[in-house]
């Protein structure tokens, strides 16, 4: 009788094996599996996700979590889902991280302890929700993984160690987000925080009630590879004498972000839009100080300016620019 | 001398791997990206399009399932839902192999979609000596190997719910 496995190609049969539910991977993946050899292999290399629930968290069921990811190394997205207590979790969040797995945390909360040695393939790290963040956040510093991607969101409070701490663990981080929380005082303290992030090309820190105009004018300076900046939901205050004195033209940043900023005036948006002379989207509005007379100046003395998104003066200046190639919108 | 393309009525002209041919109306061939790429790029100046991989009782159903699709309008979803069900219901699985194999040559993806599916579904919940008869695959597995597949796939699974 003449083997149908041979009358399909490879990948006809990855995507015929690949249909099986989902939901229920693990038996359905189970008995492909011992069918043939090609089966094997193909088995092993299309379990992709991995979802591992409050079951799988429970001390019995711990090591066959770990079994599960040295057996399918091609896992791209661990989903964590429904865990309930978090400081149930620290051992096989520590497991998963050993595994060498590359992928993303999910959107839960990721204690780590005592990680030290072999992390190595972590890249993204996506920390929110409630526990003892700091201990978290001291753990994973020390574990010295190359992470490129970091948010931390939350109520997170980080008290007796500074951000400082953290970064200068990660020096291959190219994007950041923090949320609300956490504060940078003082511009010596900024220009440290920068200086930890070498290739930093997105920054968005929001809610930071401590910035000050001196915050973006570091950043635009001392991190050469930044080309986006989000700094939402603070209040911009101006020293005006250091901020003039500090501000040098940046040719990277092409995206500004302003929305919702307490503080910004006028003038301290002029400066900034013209040390940016390659800045093609703005965003402003919400709590600000400008107005749309001083709005309208900077943007027709900005040409740059490709894009400008503002909940509160697009219906506004939509008549001012309505001839020009400004393309105006909400965020 | 018949073109494929047919300029006044928009048809093309199909032959299968047996020497059957179809007439096809383009709209029902557009279905197929394969055919759309030759019609877009003019390869398609040829008498006949030949489809040297595809045999006529397949050739038959791929039409029958682009011609449905070409023809209904968005609107009928729920119709076209039902019909890819009725198209597969009693297909043996070496009419659905060619039917795969024949969607994936002329890059249908609706009915490579639908068809690699049916196969899937056929198997779920199947003991894999059960699969190995479905599909006639001879098990090539050394009845150590077999043994150590078992055992990896029992420490790999142990404790799953």
């Amino acid at each position: 009788m003449k083997e149908r496995c041979k009358e399909l190609p490879e990948e006809l049969w990855e995507s015929i094996l690949n249909r099986l539910p989902h939901d229920d991977h693990y038996h359905d993946l189970r008995f492909p599996s011992l069918v043939c050899k090609q089966f094997l292999s193909i088995t092993n290399r299309i379990h992709h996700k991995f979802v591992a629930n409050a079951y799988l968290f429970d001390v019995n069921w711990c090591e066959a979590l770990c079994r599960a990811l040295k057996r399918f190394r091609e896992l791209k997205e661990i989903e964590l889902s429904h865990l309930g207590d978090l400081s149930d979790v620290n051992y096989p969040v520590l497991k998963i991280a050993y595994s060498g797995f590359y992928g993303s945390s999910g959107n839960s909360a990721f204690p780590f302890d005592d990680m030290d040695t072999s992390a190595t393939g972590l890249r993204e790290l996506d920390i929110g929700g409630s526990g003892d963040q700091e201990r978290l956040l001291c753990s994973i510093a020390k574990a010295g993984i190359p992470l490129e991607k970091l948010s931390l969101r939350g109520p997170l409070l980080y008290q007796r160690h500074e951000l400082t701490t953290l970064f200068r663990a990660f020096p291959t981080l190219k994007h950041v987000k923090v949320r609300s929380g956490y504060s940078i005082n003082g511009n010596d303290k900024t220009r440290e925080i920068c200086r930890c992030l070498p290739n930093i090309e997105y920054i968005e820190l929001d809610g930071f009630y401590s910035l000050t105009a001196i915050t973006f004018s570091v950043l635009a300076k001392e991190c050469p590879m930044l080309s986006e900046i989000k700094l939402r939901n603070g209040y911009m205050s101006l020293i005006e004498d250091d901020f003039v004195m500090n501000l040098e033209r940046n040719y990277r940043v092409i995206y500004l972000d302003l929305s919702y900023t307490s503080g910004l005036t006028d003038k301290l948006l002029k400066d900034i839009v013209v040390a940016c002379p390659n800045l093609h989207t703005l965003v402003v509005g919400g709590r600000d100080l400008l107005t749309t007379e001083g709005l309208e100046e900077i943007l027709k003395s900005c040409p740059q300016i490709k894009h400008l998104k503002s909940t509160k003066y697009v219906e506004i200046l939509s008549k001012a620019f309505a001839k020009s190639k400004l393309n105006l919108g909400n965020p | 001398m018949a073109s494929s393309i047919e300029n006044n009525n928009e048809k093309l002209t199909l032959k299968s791997s047996d020497g059957e041919e179809f007439l096809v109306e383009k709209h029902v061939a557009l279905q197929s990206t394969l055919l759309q790429n030759m019609l877009d790029s003019d390869c398609s100046s040829a008498d006949v399009i030949p489809l040297p991989k595809i045999d006529a009782r397949t050739l038959a159903l791929v039409l029958g399932y682009c011609k449905k699709h070409a023809d209904a309008s968005s609107s009928k979803q729920g119709e076209l839902n039902s019909f890819d069900s009725e198209f597969l219901k009693d297909m043996d699985m070496g009419a659905l192999f060619n039917l795969v194999l024949a969607a994936n040559f002329m890059e249908i993806k609706g009915l490579l979609d639908i068809a690699a599916q049916k196969i899937a579904d056929t198997i779920k919940d199947k003991p894999h000596q059960e699969v190995r008869e479905i599909f006639h695959v001879e098990n090539d597995y050394t009845p150590e190997e077999e043994a150590a597949v078992r055992e990896e796939n029992r420490w790999a699974f142990e404790g799953f719910p």
